[in-house]
């Protein structure tokens, strides 16, 4: 993961050093679907930063509901390529943080039992298609991706007894969580 | 859209596989023959404090469960200096009584009966089989009767969820043995040859022996203390929990009330009046002319006050609700002349001026242990807690001072 992390940083920093020509802001908004093994949910992303020559650098997050929602939170970094007078694909990459959504989800049902969700490594990839729109930078993105998002969730039950102090337990899930992404967003 | 997902699916299916895993604890029973574990029935060695339970005040001799363990021998003669002095092996033990050299306890099912004339060398005498109600440990286990459960090994467990979810190749996950519908036992009370804590199942006035199991109270002729012999059954509803006497009186504490017993004809109680109240678990005391009773939730029972109740009884064919207190968590409680002590769970020993029972006053509020029960006795307050035995001393000014504390060991 420091490997990762490292590498996304050394690229944007590299990215800094080789703009020389105009750094502009700029914004890519998605509504898409994941599925995965387990499941399909919706998912929505927001990504922001800066855009200089080909690249294009900034922090996102979103909501993924695959499975459990969460809130994935991470540095991004993405590289375009021209196919066609008014045609560009882009390679983009992720690292960051997951966290769970909600807090405690067991005890909605089971009352002597306290769940505490923790985040967890997440991480995306995948490449995107643009389809220029207007006379700026504005186009429609249309995009295919892979991500894999983890977190945990512990589980202290105090089990009901006549007589105290009750039994307790504790109980540990771990998830792994990997998907495929489908994309539609407007960037600007 | 939907079969481009689909073919993506299955093109990538290798890479798209979730690993969870689950980690838990496995239990699983150790088990002794009969012949072995009622051999070690006696004084051993002291050992260190575990997990208290019940306790029982006998002379200058505190004996303290030790849950599903047996039984400490506290030598009590100076409260500011408790000394364990012997552990009695009694396994699946919660409760516990005493009358003169004789110890009576619960071994799951099975009453057993011990001669304790010298406390430090107790001997197992008998047992009574089948008194009280078998276990249910959950998760379809269900423990081989010709054996006694002696212990259990933990083990920690990871599995994949994805190659395990399938229940019938599911590992027990057993809630431990004072999990759902334990024994239900009783102990003895005020006026007893002996005191119990308000939370006790065994209970014993004079000559008789009284036990609560989950739908009946049976009672035992013990003029022949080391030979109990059963007199009589009486079926009083359902979810009895404990039992404390009060002159010629038991009341008896539910999950759906108080009821009054008459033990003029001792070999026969007989039902003289109810309370019934919010369902919840609620040991039961009373000074004759009230009951005090708590409720908590967190229990089998369902219930989800934590309360204490006062109760009028002097008319016993028509107990009445004086008022009711909010409780954090509330367990046992004592009494002694106007002083209440009301052991609230996580929120501590709670000591309240009852002159007026019906405006209880707060004096003193200990907090940062975790109580269950209590008995108070002659200036000496004794405290079961989740991390040890402590003793106070009090007096009419509501001064709480503590002398000692056996602190658990786990």
């Amino acid at each position: 993961m420091k490997k990762i992390i490292t590498g996304v940083l050394f690229l944007i920093a590299s990215c800094y050093l080789q703009a020389q020509k105009k750094v502009s802001f700029s914004s890519q908004n998605y509504i898409g679907i994941v599925t995965g093994e387990s499941d399909t949910g919706p998912q929505v992303q927001t990504i922001n930063g800066i855009r200089f020559n080909k690249w294009f650098t900034g922090v996102g997050a979103g909501i993924d509901w695959y499975y459990q929602r969460s809130v994935p939170l991470f540095l991004f970094a993405e590289r375009g390529f021209k196919i066609g007078p008014t045609r560009n694909i882009y390679f983009s990459s992720g690292v960051g943080i997951n966290f769970p959504w909600s807090k405690d989800v067991y005890s909605d049902w089971n009352w002597w039992s306290v769940a505490e969700s923790s985040r967890g490594f997440y991480w995306n990839t995948g490449f995107g298609y643009k389809i220029p729109v207007g006379k700026n930078s504005d186009a429609v993105l249309l995009h295919i991706g892979y991500s894999n998002k983890r977190f945990s969730e512990k589980i202290s039950s105090s089990f009901p007894c006549f007589n105290p102090p009750c039994p307790e337990n504790t109980e540990t899930y771990k998830y792994n969580l990997r998907t495929i992404s489908f994309k539609l967003g407007y960037g600007f | 859209m939907l079969p481009l997902l689909l073919l993506l699916s299955l093109v990538l299916n290798s890479c798209l596989k979730d690993k969870i895993t689950h980690t838990y604890t496995l239990m699983s029973p150790v088990y002794k023959s009969k012949t072995e574990v009622y051999a070690n029935i006696k004084s051993n060695a002291p050992q260190a404090i575990e997990s208290p339970g019940k306790l029982f005040l006998y002379g200058n001799y505190i004996f303290l469960n030790d849950i599903e363990k047996g039984v400490h021998i506290i030598d009590n003669t100076n409260p500011a200096n408790p000394v364990a002095k012997a552990f009695i092996n009694i396994p699946g033990n919660l409760d516990i009584a005493v009358k003169g050299n004789t110890l009576y306890a619960d071994l799951y099912t099975d009453l057993v009966v011990i001669d304790i004339s010298n406390p430090l060398s107790a001997r197992f005498e008998k047992y009574i089989p089948y008194v009280f109600t078998p276990r249910n440990y959950g998760n379809g286990f269900i423990a081989d009767s010709t054996r006694v459960i002696v212990d259990w090994l933990t083990k920690d467990t990871t599995v994949d969820i994805q190659t395990y979810n399938n229940w019938n190749k599911r590992d027990m996950i057993l809630m431990s043995g004072t999990a759902y519908n334990t024994p239900q036992t009783a102990g003895g009370g005020g006026g007893a040859p002996g005191i119990a804590g308000s939370m006790a199942r065994f209970s014993i006035v004079n000559n008789y022996m009284y036990c609560v199991n989950h739908w009946q109270l049976r009672s035992f002729d013990i003029s022949n203390a080391l030979n109990p012999t059963p007199s009589a059954s009486t079926s009083i509803g359902w979810e009895i929990e404990t039992i404390y006497p009060f002159h010629n009186k038991l009341f008896i504490g539910s999950q759906s009330g108080m009821f009054i017993y008459d033990i003029t004809n001792p070999a026969t109680p007989v039902r003289e009046g109810a309370f019934t109240h919010a369902r919840a678990c609620d040991p039961v005391i009373t000074d004759g002319d009230y009951a005090y009773v708590t409720l908590h939730d967190g229990t089998p029972c369902q219930g989800f006050n934590n309360q204490l109740d006062v109760i009028n009884v002097t008319n016993v064919a028509s107990p009445s609700l004086l008022r009711t207190y909010t409780m954090t968590h509330p367990h046992g409680l004592s009494k002694a002349g106007n002083l209440l002590f009301v052991c609230d769970g996580r929120d501590g020993l709670k000591l309240y001026d009852a002159t007026s029972p019906g405006n209880l006053v707060l004096k003193k509020h200990l907090s940062g242990i975790e109580t269950y029960d209590a008995i108070a006795w002659n200036n000496n307050l004794i405290v079961v807690a989740k991390d040890g035995l402590y003793q106070y001393g009090y007096n009419n000014s509501f001064e709480l001072i503590q002398k000692s504390k056996l602190s658990v060991d786990r």
